[in-house]
C-alpha cells in the first residue's frame, strides 16, 4: 500500500467520525435502544393491548392530530411573518424579529400558565370566546393553541435566512417577463422556499408532538378527549408501570420517526430538482 | 421602438441620483449608458425598465406614456448583471417562463413553446445545455441564458445593466463581440450600463456618458473620445494627462512658464487635458515644457516614459512610438499635439 492513499486534504476523519459515533451513541442511541428493550420485557400481545387500548390511542390521536393541525398553522402564519420580517423595514422590526424567539427561550411551565389564564373563561381572551361559545382553555383547542405557541419560531427560524438570500432581482426578473405577483409567488419564490419551509414544518411538529409543559396547564388532561400521549407516559410512570409507559413511548418514537423521513425525503427530492450534482 | 426619456428626475432621500436626464433612443439602436459607480446609469435603465419611477419626468415609448404601465406591460427584456437564473428550473424551463405566464388567451401552446425555447437557445448557440441547471452552467453560459429568456418574450425593448461586470476579461470580451452579433441579427433596441469605457466604445453605436445624476455628453464612440464635451468625459474615457495651467488674456500658464497652446474660451485657473499618446516628445528646446526622464517601459509597439517636468515636480506618463528609443535621465521637450483646456471646477 502506498502513503499516498493514507493523505487526505482534510485530515482527521478517523477521529472525527469516531467521536461522532461514540457520542450519537452515549446521547441518542444507548437510551433509545434501552427503550425498546424494556418493552421486551412484555410479550408481544401485551404490548399489542396497550397500544391499541382506547386510552392509548386517543392520547396518541391527540398528541400526533394536533401537532400535524398546529404545525400546518405554524407553516402558514410563519411564512406570513417571514415575509413582513425579511421584505419590509417598518419601525419596531428589530423587536418582531425579538419577539419571535420568545417561545423558544421561555420555559415551557411558564407559557403554559400564561395561556391557561388567558384563555380561562374569565380570561383576557378567554371571556370573550366563552361568549361566542367557544371553550379554549381545558379542552383539545388549549393543546392546539400550546402546540402553535411553542412551534412558530422554527418554521420562522428556517425560512428566514433563505428568504433573505433570495434576490430582490429574481422578482423583478420575474415581472419584466410579464408574470404577475401571484405568478412569480407560486412559480419563483415558493419552489425556493419550499426545502426551508419544510423543515420548519418538521422541526414544529416534531416539538409539538413532544411538548408536556406547556400542554399540560391547558389541556384539562381528561382521559380520552384532552390528554396527550407524554402525559399518559407519566401517569403511566408514576403508577410504576414502567413497561406500559415504554410501549406508548416506543409507538411515538416509531411513528415521530416515520414523519420525519417522511418529510425529509419530500425535502431531498424538492431540493434535488434545485441542485443537481 | 423609439424610446423617450424627458427631464427624469429620481432622488433617493437627499440623494439626487438622477437629476434631470433627457435622452431620444432611435428605432434599432445600440446605446450605451457609460459613467462611474453612483452617476445614475443604472437608475435611468431600471425607470425605462418599470423596475423604480421617478419623482418627476416621463418616458415614452414611441410616443406613448410608459410610466403608465408596470414592469409586465412594457415588453421589456431585462438582463441582470448576477444573471438572476430561477436556480430551481432548468435552462429550458428558464427560457420558457415567459412563454409560460402569459395569459391564458394568448399563451402558446406546449409544442409552440418548445419550438420557440430550441430557436432561442440555438441563437446563443447553447442549445447542449437545455436540460442542465444554471448551478452547473460558467458564467458566460449563464448571462447568455439569462439574454434568451429575456428575449423569449419577443420584447420590444433590450436593456442590459452591467452585462459582463461578472465576467472575467476572457469571456468578457467574447460575449461583447458576440452581443455586437446578435444586435445585428435581430435589431431590438437595446440599451446596456457599463463602467468599462473600453466596452462601451467598442459595442454601442451611441454613447451615453453620465456623471452625478446628469448626461454631460452623448455621442458616437469616436466622437467621445475624439472630442469630449467637458473635463469630467476627457479624464474618464481613455487615459489622460491632466496639468493645472493659467489662462490670463489668451495666453496659457503652468507655472511661470508660458505653453505654446490655444486657449480656446477657458479664462482663470484651468485644467490641461491631453491623451498620453498626444503629447510629441522631442530635444530640449523643441517643445514647450520640459522634463528629464524618469523611467521607461516598453509594450509592444510603444515605449511609455514617466517624465517629471523642470519646473514643478509633477510627474507625467506618456506613450510614444519606440522609433527614437529614451532611457532614464535624458532631458527631453514635451508639445502637447492635440488637447483641450477647460475652466477648473
Amino acid at each position: 500500500m502506498s502513503a499516498a492513499k493514507h493523505r487526505r486534504t482534510l485530515p482527521g476523519f478517523g477521529l472525527t467520525m469516531g467521536l461522532t459515533l461514540t457520542w450519537l451513541s452515549i446521547i441518542v442511541l444507548i437510551p433509545l435502544a434501552g427503550l425498546v428493550l424494556k418493552t421486551f420485557e412484555l410479550s408481544f400481545d401485551q404490548f399489542w393491548t396497550i397500544i391499541t387500548s382506547r386510552r392509548t390511542l386517543n392520547a396518541l390521536k391527540t398528541s400526533f392530530g394536533l401537532a400535524f393541525l398546529a404545525a400546518s398553522v405554524n407553516l402558514i402564519a410563519g411564512m406570513i411573518i417571514v415575509w413582513a420580517l425579511t421584505r419590509y423595514r417598518f419601525p419596531g422590526r428589530r423587536i418582531f424579529d425579538a419577539i419571535v424567539d420568545i417561545p423558544f427561550a421561555l420555559p415551557t411551565a411558564v407559557a403554559g400558565v400564561a395561556l391557561t389564564s388567558l384563555f380561562a373563561q374569565n380570561g383576557w381572551l378567554g371571556a370573550p370566546l366563552a361568549e361566542l361559545g367557544i371553550k379554549v382553555a381545558f379542552t383539545p383547542i388549549g393543546i392546539f393553541v400550546a402546540m402553535v405557541f411553542i412551534g412558530i419560531p422554527f418554521v420562522v427560524r428556517t425560512v428566514q435566512p433563505v428568504l433573505q438570500d433570495i434576490d430582490r432581482e429574481i422578482e423583478e426578473v420575474s415581472a419584466c417577463l410579464g408574470a404577475n405577483r401571484w405568478q412569480t409567488i407560486w412559480r419563483v419564490l415558493l419552489p425556493s422556499l419550499l426545502p426551508a419551509m419544510l423543515t420548519g414544518f418538521a422541526l414544529a411538529f416534531a416539538r409539538a408532538v413532544g411538548e408536556y409543559g406547556s400542554v399540560i396547564f391547558i389541556a384539562g388532561n381528561l382521559p380520552n378527549i384532552s390528554e396527550i400521549a407524554p402525559l399518559l407516559i407519566v401517569i403511566r410512570l408514576s403508577e410504576f408501570r414502567y413497561a406500559d409507559a415504554t410501549a406508548i413511548a416506543v409507538v411515538m418514537l416509531l411513528t415521530s420517526f416515520l414523519v420525519i423521513f417522511a418529510i425529509n425525503r419530500i425535502q431531498r427530492w424538492s431540493q434535488s430538482r434545485m441542485v443537481r450534482p | 421602438m423609439a424610446i423617450e426619456v424627458k427631464n427624469i428626475v429620481k432622488k433617493f432621500g437627499s440623494f439626487a441620483a438622477l437629476d434631470g436626464v433627457d435622452l431620444k433612443v432611435a428605432d434599432g439602436e445600440l446605446l450605451a449608458l457609460l459613467g462611474p459607480s453612483g452617476s445614475g446609469k443604472t437608475t435611468l435603465l431600471r425607470i425605462i425598465a418599470g423596475l423604480d419611477w421617478p419623482d418627476a419626468g416621463e418616458v415614452k415609448f414611441d410616443g406613448q406614456d410608459a410610466l403608465a404601465r408596470g414592469a409586465g406591460e412594457r415588453n421589456v427584456g431585462f438582463v441582470f448583471q448576477h444573471y438572476a437564473l430561477f436556480r430551481h428550473m432548468s435552462v429550458f424551463e428558464n427560457v420558457a417562463f415567459g412563454l409560460r405566464v402569459q395569459p391564458r388567451k394568448i399563451r402558446k401552446t406546449e409544442a409552440q413553446i418548445r419550438a420557440r425555447v430550441k430557436e432561442l437557445l440555438d441563437l446563443v448557440q447553447l442549445d447542449w445545455l437545455a436540460e442542465r441547471y444554471p448551478s452547473q452552467l460558467s458564467g458566460g453560459q449563464r448571462q447568455r441564458i439569462a439574454l434568451a429568456r429575456a428575449l423569449a418574450i419577443e420584447p420590444r425593448i433590450l436593456l442590459l445593466d452591467e452585462p459582463f461586470g461578472a465576467l472575467d476579461a476572457k469571456v468578457r470580451k467574447e460575449l461583447r463581440q458576440w452581443l455586437r452579433t446578435l444586435h445585428e441579427e435581430i435589431h431590438v433596441t437595446s440599451i446596456f450600463v457599463t463602467h468599462d469605457q473600453e466596452e462601451a466604445l467598442e459595442v454601442a453605436n451611441r454613447v451615453v456618458v453620465m456623471d452625478k445624476g446628469k448626461i454631460e455628453q452623448i455621442g458616437t464612440p469616436g466622437d467621445v473620445y475624439d472630442n469630449p464635451a467637458s473635463a469630467f468625459v476627457h479624464g474618464f474615457i481613455g487615459e489622460s494627462i491632466v496639468l493645472p495651467v493659467d489662462v490670463q488674456g489668451g495666453q496659457v500658464k503652468l507655472g511661470h512658464k508660458l505653453l505654446n497652446v490655444e486657449a480656446g474660451n477657458a479664462v482663470g485657473p484651468s485644467n490641461l487635458f491631453v491623451r498620453r499618446h498626444d503629447m510629441q516628445i522631442g530635444a530640449v528646446g523643441e517643445g514647450s515644457l520640459e522634463g528629464t526622464v524618469r523611467r521607461v517601459r516598453t509594450f509592444g509597439p510603444i515605449q511609455r516614459a514617466d517624465i517629471a517636468l523642470s519646473g514643478n515636480d509633477t510627474l507625467v506618463e506618456i506613450d510614444a512610438p519606440r522609433d527614437r528609443p529614451l532611457t532614464a535621465g535624458d532631458a527631453v521637450s514635451l508639445q502637447p499635439r492635440r488637447y483641450r483646456i477647460f475652466a477648473a471646477s
